[in-house]
């Protein structure tokens, strides 16, 4: 349809541009791109696989116990979060576009939006003041006598999953919902009306529409969860980092700027893999769909 | 997108585009400030000029009382403006990577121990010029300026002291030395470590492991981790910014602490139940530096000689902290109460031979992250 209409627009203004022209357009970006990207990029994979061992810097590296827990609590948090995340995201992006009731709308949309706009660091203390010791929801347990005295909440896994999970729900919110808004909504009735319940109307005529968006938001997730830093260091405390704290560490307090490069560099493998992964499961036409 | 809008628009709910903009909108938006806001600890440093200082601190209320009775006042007297940076420890390693980058953010450090000897191991500090350490020779202690006066590449301002803090209100029977804070039997209840310097944590785990102060050197890496891997199930905390600390204390999150002394007494405010134990103290020197290359030197210098010259000043500041101080004579300038809990006049306070402790900095990190992390 678009080639049709391309077609018909010979004369005057034309949407796309000779050869020359749109490499000209697109050389400022280039540049930058070259400059700020490319360049750190390679620099980043020659400090990782030059001195001292080449490409067994990375064995190197993981032979350390610290370094290779690290890798795992990134990942497997991350793995965690997401499915929290995407599961939520989905029901609540689903309520965001078919509820019929303004305030319904605006509350949901407000606790998206709101932490979204709020600072990380402000977020976290938050959390802070409600999982310490002494905080909200120690107090409120103990004063309703379900536990006796206070339980250790800051600085443990369920910290470090509860802050990301907040912050991370408008990033799977977001994208399910932009996914939901080309689904029909007459088609949930077209299937009711064939004698589907309302649950398998869902199962099998929303989610196999929604699946490219549902797996593009674990995408995005994910890749955003593994590189926290700021979140793990104040909720999880020193002794589950993620690797982000681990490569801060490494520049800044031990100085050795390789071992920073190849914990960045696995990074980078986790996240590309992860993005291959996600465009091979739903086809690289319905994922670049499914992102607008 | 077209057509998908008009498609949504036929379903149940109209107008879903407005709602779409708004959220792509916000999600722009964080994306922008997410990469624009990520750095928050480090000061700008402003291409030398005369008029500016970048001052880096390690925060909290020590970087707190030194704006308070230094910052403020010098800028107010000489026109120069003062930036806090709050790097929060590492300063030898931080300056290093700023070395290595060619781009040196600050212009003083207010460097705690251990850091000034690792930047004066590594050379990365300016010498003090003759004139300045002329100038300040008459007002400063003997042997303030450090490693020595023939090589003065910082002024030693008296240090801190990592010791045992006791919240009373939570433990029966408080550990009054190292020994008795590792031996978990007999002193129940949760501690606290401060981790954001490898020598202070190994050396008060050997002293937790009986080593004796003068067998510190060369720190016998192993016995020490050992040490404190065998205490880890009982630290509930181990802190590696001031504020943390603090946190760690006020909520009582843990009833035994070990940290600087300038955080024990600043969280005594807001829990007057803590009790101090000076036995087995680790003090390190602490001192005015400035980072080779830094790009506003002179008034770097200029404001360490007018640190100097202020000892009623540095009185006030030692009052309100319990830290030390450099000036000559200060018993003229501080009441008896004050000199008397100063970590210099504790008995069973060890003075840490910060070279010593640079030498062995980056094996130590290396394996306590082992028994952090792994």
């Amino acid at each position: 349809m678009r080639q049709m209409r391309r077609r018909t627009r010979t004369r005057g203004w034309q949407s796309t541009f000779s050869g020359p022209t749109g490499l000209a357009l697109i050389a400022p970006f280039l540049a930058v791109a070259a400059v700020f990207i490319v360049y750190p990029f390679v620099e980043l994979l020659r400090t990782a696989f030059g001195e001292p061992n080449g490409f067994g810097n990375v064995g190197d590296f993981l032979k350390s116990p610290a370094a290779r827990r690290t890798l795992w609590t990134t990942c497997f948090t991350s793995l965690i979060v997401t499915v929290i995340v995407v599961g939520l995201g989905a029901v609540l992006a689903w309520s965001l576009r078919t509820t019929r009731s303004r305030l319904t709308r605006m509350v949901i949309a407000m606790a998206v939006f709101v932490p979204l706009w709020m600072g990380a660091v402000m977020k976290i203390y938050a959390f802070t003041v409600l999982l310490e010791r002494f905080g909200v929801v120690n107090r409120t347990l103990t004063s309703i006598g379900l536990i006796d005295e206070p339980v250790q909440l800051l600085r443990t896994q369920f910290a470090v999953v509860a802050g990301m999970t907040y912050q991370m729900l408008p990033y799977a919110v977001l994208p399910m919902y932009a996914v939901y808004v080309t689904i029909d909504l007459n088609l949930i009735q077209a299937a009711e009306s064939m004698g589907a319940s309302r649950v398998r109307a869902l199962r099998d005529v929303v989610t196999p529409l929604a699946l490219p968006g549902l797996l593009a938001s674990t995408v995005i997730v994910y890749v955003i969860c593994i590189g926290y830093y700021l979140t793990p260091v104040l909720l999880g405390g020193a002794t589950a980092p993620f690797t982000a704290s681990l490569i801060a560490d490494d520049i800044f307090n031990l100085f050795q700027p390789q071992q920073a490069a190849v914990s960045s560099v696995l990074l980078l493998i986790v996240a590309g893999i992860v993005i291959l992964g996600g465009l091979r499961l739903v086809g690289r036409e319905r994922m670049r769909r499914a992102l607008g | 997108m077209s057509s998908q809008r008009t498609h949504a628009r036929r379903g149940m709910r109209g107008r879903p585009g407005t709602l779409t903009a708004l959220m792509v909108g916000a999600l722009v938006a964080t994306f922008a400030s997410a990469c624009g806001g990520s750095d928050s600890g480090s000061g700008s440093g402003s291409g030398g000029d005369p008029k500016s200082l970048v001052i880096a601190g390690w925060g909290g209320s020590f970087t707190a009382a030194n704006k308070e009775a230094f910052y403020d006042q010098f800028e107010k007297e000489t026109g120069i403006k003062v930036t806090i940076a709050t790097p929060g420890g590492g300063f030898a390693a931080k300056v290093a990577a700023q070395r290595a980058g060619n781009n040196i953010e600050w212009d003083l450090l207010e460097a705690p121990g251990g850091d000034t000897s690792k930047l004066v191991l590594d050379g990365n500090l300016e010498k003090f010029p003759a004139s300045l350490v002329q100038a300040v020779t008459p007002l400063v202690a003997d042997g303030a300026l450090r490693p020595s006066p023939a090589e003065p590449y910082y002024l030693d301002h008296g240090g801190t002291v990592n010791l045992i803090g006791c919240n009373t209100k939570l433990v029966k029977k408080c550990p009054t030395n190292p020994r008795e804070f590792f031996d978990v039997k007999s002193f129940p209840g949760t501690r606290g470590i401060t981790a954001n310097n490898p020598i202070f944590t190994s050396l008060f785990g050997l002293a937790g492991d009986g080593v004796q102060p003068q067998q510190y050197f060369p720190a016998d890496v192993d016995r020490a981790m050992n040490s404190l891997k065998r205490i880890k199930p009982n630290v509930s905390v181990w802190a590696t910014t001031p504020a943390q600390m603090q946190q760690a204390i006020v909520d009582g999150e843990v009833a035994i602490m070990q940290a600087p002394n300038t955080v024990l007494i600043s969280a005594m405010k807001s829990v007057p139940e803590l009790k101090l134990y000076w036995e087995g103290g680790l003090l390190f020197d602490e001192g005015w530096c400035v980072p080779k290359g830094a790009k506003n030197k002179e008034a770097a210098f200029k404001f360490i000689q007018w640190y100097a010259e202020k000892r009623e000043l540095q009185a006030k500041f030692t009052t309100k902290l319990g830290a030390g101080t450099a000036g000559r004579d200060m018993q003229k300038y501080l009441s008896p109460e004050v000199l008397k809990n100063l970590p210099i006049n504790k008995t069973g306070v060890t003075l840490v031979d910060g070279m010593a402790g640079a030498k062995q900095q980056q094996e130590l990190g290396k394996r306590l992250r082992e028994i952090l992390v792994g």
